[in-house]
């Protein structure tokens, strides 16, 4: 029985459809990761597993059960790390975990250890009695998180939960998504980041407009790009590189440049490197560093949809 | 049921951490209190001046002078009959107590009493002539009336007997300043300044009653609303949990002004203090689902707040809770009507003016109508807003 089953889900705003027919079926043990860019439809789609919106067409199954059907159970099954930070500044850290973990019906001796546990789980063990007001972006969302463990639900609900953090938080909530996944916990995961995805995920949908535009393991979604290679080129100055130059020599399917490195996309099957250098050095571009690189979720993206994850 | 408990607790922890709704709540309903009894001390003090003319000049006379002076309330002032126009309008005394020939004679043989223990209208019995409102003449009148009360009384038992009178009216002068000040009360005094303590608790509990709804625009803001709705915890259950702690609160706020009221400063409220209490409770709901209402048709809790204030203040003066109705011009005892808050305080008037409890049964239904009124426009408004994607 899968986790959570989605069936030709379809969402409206209005005249905007923001989630088209999307199926997705999320097995136990699964780290499963949605990737999209913003306004692809992410926070939508998990709002609908949650409960926490009504929609136009398709069918939700948490733990073999209808989420309109059965709500509550589906709920007490379910923790959410929202997207925008959920907690109370105005109690402490530990008061915040509690609260929540009553609403699930958590009470007496128990009640005390799981919110322990679920704080020392993200590192606030020695922050338990401080209030949030004095915490650090990461350490905010490393409670948002712990809000979410404490009824240790079977299936965890993360969006975006590494937004605006730094690199150490950012690796610690990583590591617990890991952890909490070697625990048994199921885990949906939504990001832009697909450095994050590729990193933890042992299945991704990538989610582009609404539509699921490609879904399978890494490897997989990998393979779909098989096809291309990619070059970056490091020079002192990209003032005089032009992109829509290099797009015309053969091969070369996609041009980004940033900072001082110039990135080309080019078909597999077409040696143009000799190429790509020579218009560097027939431009009186010095070089100072070429780099191969292996295919990536971002080239995965990019060649599906033209464009890029992030600007 | 569990979870609007918890709901209702987590509120009252969060209400409880924060200074200023604290204050609100409780500091703003005692200063209230204390507002009305200055309000309402200030009259009849020293810096009112009585003027008595006795045209009697007989004991009975000089004596119920004497008490009055006693009571320290009035300066009193001496004048003969044709003074009191240059006094008064000199602005020298501030009312005139006229006691007429005959005065004594009359008490003495029974004739100024109808014999149902109101003051007939005779021309032995002592008149008021005031240029100042009935504020000012309203303690004199009710004292004289209870000497007057008094000494009817002991004519009564005398039979209308001069000498059996003037027996019982020694005796009644020599152990009686004690018992004179004992039964003689401003009623008016304190009946207003319940009224007031009441109509300034009124307002407090409206506004204390908003300001917890406005935790429900405070938690759609931090997205807890958002985390709690994603716990098996129904929009329902939620509302209730926030009218619980309303109604805890509420309770708070009325039992410590009722206990300010009749324990600490001894305001005499002519009300029994469970019908007091029951009335507020009733309007405590009121309170309540005009908070709710406010909260659900609000966007921001900058725009509830300007609500709540074009609301709350305006209704309050017009249904006189910061003064009597009586005094505002018809057109807007009128409009009164239509207003909740002029349903209570009428109810507790009723009361103070000797009404039975169950002749204010239409005052209470009134109140309920309009708490379930507001109540249900609530729920109506909840219930169409209620999805979580508006917070999103
Ligand atoms: N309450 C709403 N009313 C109207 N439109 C909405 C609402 N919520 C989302 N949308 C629209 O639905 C689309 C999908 O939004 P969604 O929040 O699911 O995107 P997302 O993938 O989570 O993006 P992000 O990475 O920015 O969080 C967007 O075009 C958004 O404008
Ligand atoms: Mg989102």
């Amino acid at each position: 029985m899968p986790v959570a089953k989605i069936e030709n889900l379809v969402k409206k705003f209005g005249d905007a459809v923001a989630v088209d027919n999307v199926s997705l079926q999320i097995e136990q043990g699964e780290i499963f990761g949605i990737l999209g860019p913003n306004g692809a439809g992410k926070s939508t789609i998990i709002n609908v597993i949650c409960g926490l919106l009504s929609f136009d067409a398709g069918k939700v199954e948490i733990l073999g059960r209808e989420i309109k059907r059965d709500p509550v159970y589906c709920k007490r099954n379910i923790g959410i790390v929202p997207q925008d930070i959920a907690i109370y500044e105005d109690l402490s850290a530990f008061e915040n975990v509690k609260f929540f973990a009553t609403l699930y019906g958590l009470r007496g001796m128990g009640l005390k250890e799981r919110v322990e546990e679920a704080l020392d789980f993200v590192g606030l063990k020695d922050k338990a009695h401080s209030y949030p007001k004095a915490f650090s972006g990461g350490m905010k969302r490393r409670l948002n998180i712990a809000c979410a463990l404490a009824h240790r639900p079977k299936l965890i609900i993360m969006d975006e939960p590494t937004v605006g953090i730094d690199p150490q938080s950012r690796n610690h909530i990583l590591r617990s998504v890991k952890k909490l996944n070697e625990l048994g916990c199921t885990i949906i995961y939504t990001s832009h980041y697909m450095e994050e995805v590729e990193e933890i995920c042992s299945k991704i949908a990538i989610i582009d407009h609404g539509k699921v535009i490609a879904e399978g393991t890494k490897d997989e979604l990998k393979a779909i790009v098989m096809n291309t290679n990619g070059v970056w080129i490091t020079v002192d100055s990209v003032h005089q590189v032009s992109a829509e130059r290099l797009k015309e020599i053969k091969g070369v399917v996609h041009v980004e440049i940033k900072d001082n490195t110039v990135k080309i996309t080019s078909s597999a099957d077409i040696n143009n490197l000799d190429k790509i250098i020579l218009y560097f050095t027939g431009n009186g571009i010095p070089l100072k560093n070429i780099e191969s690189k292996a295919p990536d979720l971002e080239t995965v993206f990019l060649t599906l949809t033209g464009r890029k994850l992030r600007d | 049921m569990r979870n609007a408990w918890l709901l209702a607790i987590n509120t009252l922890k969060q209400t409880a951490r924060k200074k200023g709704t604290l204050i609100i709540l409780l500091v703003l309903p005692v200063i209230g209190v204390l507002v009305a009894m200055a309000a309402y001390g200030s009259i009849g003090s020293s810096s009112v001046t009585l003027g008595v003319v006795d045209q009697d000049h007989s004991n009975v006379t000089g004596d119920l002078v004497k008490s009055l002076d006693q009571e320290g309330q009035f300066k009193i002032l001496s004048l003969d009959e044709q003074d009191i126009e240059t006094y008064l309008t000199a602005g020298k005394v501030d009312s005139v107590l006229i006691i007429p020939q005959g005065f004594a004679e009359s008490i003495t043989n029974g004739s100024i009493t109808n014999g149902t223990g109101d003051i007939k209208e005779n021309l032995a019995a002592p008149r008021l002539v005031s240029i100042k409102g009935e504020a000012a003449t309203a303690w004199v009148q009710n004292y004289t009336n209870l000497y007057l009360q008094n000494l009817q009384d002991l004519s009564q038992a005398a039979g209308g007997n001069g000498e059996v009178f003037e027996a019982l009216y020694h005796k009644y002068q020599e152990k009686n300043v004690a018992l004179t000040v004992n039964k003689v009360q401003d009623q008016t005094k304190s009946k207003g300044m319940t009224t007031q303590s009441i109509g300034f608790l009124i307002m407090f509990m409206m506004l204390g009653a908003g300001t917890t709804a406005d935790m429900i625009l405070k938690e759609k803001r931090n997205r807890t609303y958002y985390r709690i709705c994603a716990a098996p915890v129904s929009p329902r259950t939620y509302v209730l949990g926030n009218v619980m702690a309303n109604l805890f609160l509420v309770l708070i706020q009325i039992i410590l002004t009722l206990f300010l009221m009749s324990k600490v400063l001894r305001i005499e409220t002519f009300v029994p203090l469970p019908e007091l209490f029951l009335i507020l409770m009733l309007f405590g709901l009121v309170a309540i689902g005009l908070g709710l209402i406010i909260v659900a048709f609000a966007n921001d809790s900058v725009q509830a707040g300007t609500l709540q204030t074009l609301i709350i203040t305006p209704t309050c003066m017009l249904s006189g809770c910061f003064w009597p109705l009586a005094i505002m011009p018809k057109s807007v005892q009128r409009i009164a009507e239509f207003l909740p808050q002029t349903w209570a305080i009428a109810a507790i008037e009723k009361l103070q003016a000797g009404s039975a409890f169950s002749q204010v049964g239409i005052n209470l239904a009134i109140i309920l109508a309009f708490a379930l009124a507001f109540f249900l426009i609530a729920a109506y408004r909840f219930g169409k807003n209620n999805e979580v994607k508006t917070f999103i």
